[in-house]
């Protein structure tokens, strides 16, 4: 086998004159966050637009076609990121719970149902609303959704087991034991 | 003309969220990057990179209809690619292990999840830029190479017989030799830095001597 190795390319450090520091200058790092500061102002905005129309997805129908879940899924996944980086934690921590749960039933080879989805995109709207919503009581309803993904899955496993689900569907039918 | 030098980099942003776009934007002018171009998804990117040559592309996973790793794959081997050569940095919101690993295995540079700050996307422009990796060509990978550091301690187990031939000796080896072991120890980077080729057939490849990627 031949492995072939190409010398790494300092052109982009001769660029900026070999003279990027390793820590962000305060200056620069002060201008970036007052930059980032006015545009996360923006993005929230963007935000709520988002979960209102996940929401107008999710509470059209009851019926769930693979396309749709992979709608969902998508924009979940956007929210997920975008909450985070607007600092908007139970948000991200819910759009987080929903994104494992469809996850980890694709995992199973499952269609993840209709009323748990809508329940996590409720509270979504829900504690987007809420604008004093606390971080103990976010947190509970974290916790509550991804107990409840626990219990859905434990019940639908085809095993019967009480594995961690995050393997793959392979994996989890090799790895999976059944309780004593 | 900007103090760092920034303003001579030219900066593709591949993302499909309007507000995500707009932040990176603000973030990087604010760091003095001026060369900025934005594309939705991968498919637009890739033939952005015609016109607009990027020095560093910033690069989200999640993304329709081309998503960021199938991007960063057809960036690396696809034989119409503008440069295969292209430092790219994946933020996203995935943060699994399986996700990292996806990353690392399509030759992604760095990787960061999200949320993003302006501290974060620093310290991975900082590494692309001053840290560069060597770039490997093996039958199944082409990207920065994957091992970041070269453990001088490590003596096996080895996945493959070039790693008996760039990393150190091993004991029984060091043995036969009859030579210490740290006289033998030469860091897994410095010999990739002098060595271009490492043909394991024991003969002499005919692009020993250059550095330059065959296409």
């Amino acid at each position: 086998m031949t492995v072939e190795f190409t010398k790494p390319d300092m052109r982009l450090e001769r660029l900026v004159g070999g003279r990027m520091p390793k820590e962000m200058p305060k200056a620069l790092a002060h201008h970036a966050e007052t930059a980032s500061k006015q545009a996360k102002e923006d993005a929230h905005t963007g935000m709520l637009e988002q979960i209102e129309q996940l929401w107008q997805l999710v509470d059209a129908t009851s019926e769930e076609t693979q396309s749709r879940v992979d709608e969902i899924y998508f924009k979940a996944h956007d929210l997920r990121g975008l909450c985070s980086t607007v600092e908007e934690l139970v948000l991200s921590g819910i759009a987080d719970a929903l994104c494992s749960y469809i996850e980890e039933t694709r995992d199973l080879d499952l269609t993840p149902r209709s009323n748990i989805i809508w329940l996590h995109v409720s509270s979504l709207m829900r504690a987007a609303q809420d604008h004093d919503n606390t971080s103990i009581l976010g947190q509970y309803l974290i916790e509550s959704l991804c107990a409840l993904r626990k219990k859905e899955l434990e019940i639908a496993c085809p095993e019967n087991c009480s594995c961690s689900f995050s393997s793959s569907a392979s994996n989890h039918k090799v790895h999976c034991k059944k309780p004593d | 003309m900007s103090a760092y030098g920034f303003d001579r980099i030219h900066l593709l942003i591949v993302e499909d969220n309007l507000f995500m776009r707009n932040l990176y934007s603000a973030i990087l002018r604010a760091m003095e990057f001026e060369q900025i171009r934005m594309a939705a998804d991968g498919s637009e990117a890739f033939e952005l990179m015609r016109d607009f040559p990027p020095d560093i592309i910033i690069t989200d996973a999640a993304m329709q209809p081309l998503d960021g790793f199938d991007f960063v794959h057809l960036v690396r081997t696809a034989a119409d690619s503008p440069n295969p050569l292209v430092p790219i940095i994946m933020v996203t919101g995935y943060h699994n292990k399986a996700s990292v690993e996806r990353a690392r295995d399509v030759g992604v540079n760095e990787y960061l999840a999200k949320p993003v700050t302006p501290a974060g996307l620093y310290s991975r422009i900082h590494q692309v830029i001053s840290k560069p990796r060597p770039f490997v060509r093996t039958p199944a990978y082409f990207g920065p190479n994957r091992r970041r550091r070269a453990n001088p301690n490590f003596t096996g187990p080895f996945r493959r017989a070039s790693d008996k031939r760039i990393g150190p000796p091993t004991r029984a080896e060091a043995a036969n030799m009859g030579k210490p072991r740290n006289t033998q120890r030469q860091p897994l980077t410095e010999l990739q830095q002098s060595v271009g080729v490492l043909d394991l057939s024991g003969k002499p490849h005919r692009a020993q001597q250059q550095w330059t990627m065959e296409r």
